[in-house]
């Protein structure tokens, strides 16, 4: 397996380049890479600087993971109105495009957001039929879309055999889950998680949890790994039970109040004890 | 040599075009029964694609889902194909042009029910404005700018419910927007204190306008939502241009 991290992790005021050079340092193989998310990666942003960015990351001895966005959780896929649904599929699909030139293959979307507003019955038509869709523009760009599990803050898709039928619902090879092992809270287990989806799984978000529902501002429930109620030596076993050996990508929350950088540290030594099963 | 009276000989005019397809409601004169067209069954209901006036393509899809889903046959069919039939739907769109309005206005006039769906909460303001006119000059109906109900009442974290009264008293979710209606029609749906949609007599047919979009619902199974739409086929060939409550 391999480590990756994101690049909104990079802390403020630090430049690309001095942030894909602290991941180097501290051991990773990888940068995840936020579209829309960081000042350098944006829907604006051109190919050419695209192309920039990725020239950046193997400069400084990395590649790109996978390409993530949080732009979903304002524009998504199951909103009403139809223009926001053609803007929250143009997102998809710059991801899908950016991730060619990026030279991954896989992408992390947040496929619908179930709101009082908009009830679950009609997030799930809607998010079936825009994965459909996009499942067949990520055929043609051979790049996997990875819908996350977000089970509490996103209100959808709380159970993994739920999950696993809306992956059927949508049948399309290229559309699997990005599944993140802190984003389960109480509802359930990642290691079941991982168990049930095996193959489906396009990458791995790795955070820990503490075992009460959903986020409150700063006293938000995420936590660094091994600090949390996640049960470390059953994902492992998990992980090993279906074969997984893809990336594991650190995607923490910003915790430490002093020397930002030694989270990079310690999260990737973690992993590397994660990786190994010495837990 | 009998001689047609003027009147008699425009009812025949207007229904000549659509002696082609046989068999249309409200019947035309005796003279167009000899000799006989070929048979072509009114198709149960239409289903109109309005293109790129359909704001809301959702919708059209939700009303095939949920005429199929109550075994209504049906046929898609593009403004300019638009044909006499049991009922017609025009699902999500939004009266920019003065075709379709004209084309739905004609349909009534010769007897069909046509069930227009606006889109027009969620199209640009100035396409609003035209459709706000074409309602008011074509059909007497006077709409409102659409209101968003969640952003008007914030903090109040509660659904709004349309509330049908006909062809059923039925409760359908609202869909954040909704059109206000009034005129000289009768009330189809309230949503509190405001009329979202209503029927209003054309000549020998009848327009029913829906300021609230029922398509969506209708696409992803709402029971309620097809339980209208069931309801409004059997009360469409009912109505037969009366106009009661």
């Amino acid at each position: 397996m391999k480590k990756s991290i994101g690049d909104n992790m990079i802390p403020q005021g630090w430049s690309f380049e001095q942030g894909l050079e602290l991941i180097k340092k501290s051991g990773y193989d990888g940068v995840e890479l936020w579209l829309g998310d960081v000042p350098w990666f944006q829907m604006n942003t051109t190919d050419a600087q695209v192309q920039e960015l990725l020239s950046k990351v193997g400069s400084a001895g990395l590649v790109v993971s996978n390409v993530s966005t949080g732009l979903h959780w304002d524009t998504p896929l199951s909103a009403r109105d139809p223009k926001v649904r053609a803007q929250a599929a143009r997102i998809v699909e710059r991801q899908l495009e950016t991730a060619q030139l990026l030279k991954t293959d896989a992408i992390l979307v947040v496929a619908g957001l179930v709101t009082e507003e908009v009830p679950y019955n009609e997030v799930y038509q809607r998010c079936v039929e825009a994965m459909q869709s996009l499942g067949e523009t990520a055929a043609k760009a051979k790049v996997k879309i990875g819908c996350e599990n977000c089970n509490s803050e996103q209100r959808f898709l709380m159970s993994p055999r739920e999950f696993q039928t809306f992956l059927k619902d949508v049948d399309r090879p290229y559309v699997g889950i990005h599944l993140d092992v802190g984003n389960i809270h109480d509802t359930g287990f990642a290691e079941q998680w991982i168990e049930i989806h095996g193959p489906n799984i396009t990458r791995i978000h790795l955070k820990d949890v503490k075992k009460h529902r959903g986020r409150c501002g700063e006293q938000s429930v995420y936590t660094n790994l091994f600090l949390g109620d996640n049960n470390w030596p059953a994902i492992h076993a998990a992980l090993q039970k279906v074969g997984y050996d893809g990336w594991l990508v650190a995607e923490m929350e910003d915790r430490y109040h002093y020397a930002k950088d030694q989270q990079f540290y310690d999260t990737a030594v973690a992993i590397d004890r994660l990786v190994a099963g010495r837990l | 040599m009998s001689i047609l009276s003027r009147r008699r000989f425009l009812g025949v005019s207007a229904a000549v075009p659509l002696a082609l397809y046989g068999n249309v409601r409200g019947n035309g004169p005796d003279l167009l029964a000899e000799p006989a067209p070929p048979e072509r069954a009114v198709p149960d209901c239409l289903i109109v694609d309005a293109g790129e006036h359909c704001t809301l393509r959702e919708s059209l899809t939700g009303f095939k889902r949920g005429l199929a889903a109550a075994s209504i046959r049906f046929e898609s069919v593009a403004v300019e194909a638009v044909q006499p039939a049991g009922l017609i739907v025009v699902p999500g769109a939004t009266l920019n042009s003065p075709g379709l309005a004209q084309a739905m206005h004609r349909l009534c006039s010769l007897g069909n029910t046509v069930l227009y769906e606006s889109g027009a909460a969620y199209s640009e303001r100035e396409a609003f404005a035209i459709e706000q006119q074409q309602l008011r000059n074509t059909f007497g109906l006077l709409v409102e700018a659409p209101a968003e109900l969640w952003r008007a009442r914030p903090g109040s974290n509660r659904p709004s419910y349309v509330h049908y009264r006909w062809p059923l008293r039925v409760m359908v979710r609202d869909f954040s927007r909704i059109i206000p209606v009034s005129g000289e029609a009768s009330e189809v749906a309230r949503l509190d204190d405001l009329r979202v949609a209503c029927r209003s007599q054309v000549r020998r047919g009848t327009f029913v306008f829906l300021g609230s979009p029922l398509g969506p619902h209708l696409g992803c199974g709402d029971p309620d939502a097809q339980s209208l739409l069931k309801a409004f086929w059997p009360a469409s060939r009912s109505l037969d241009n009366t106009d009661s409550p």
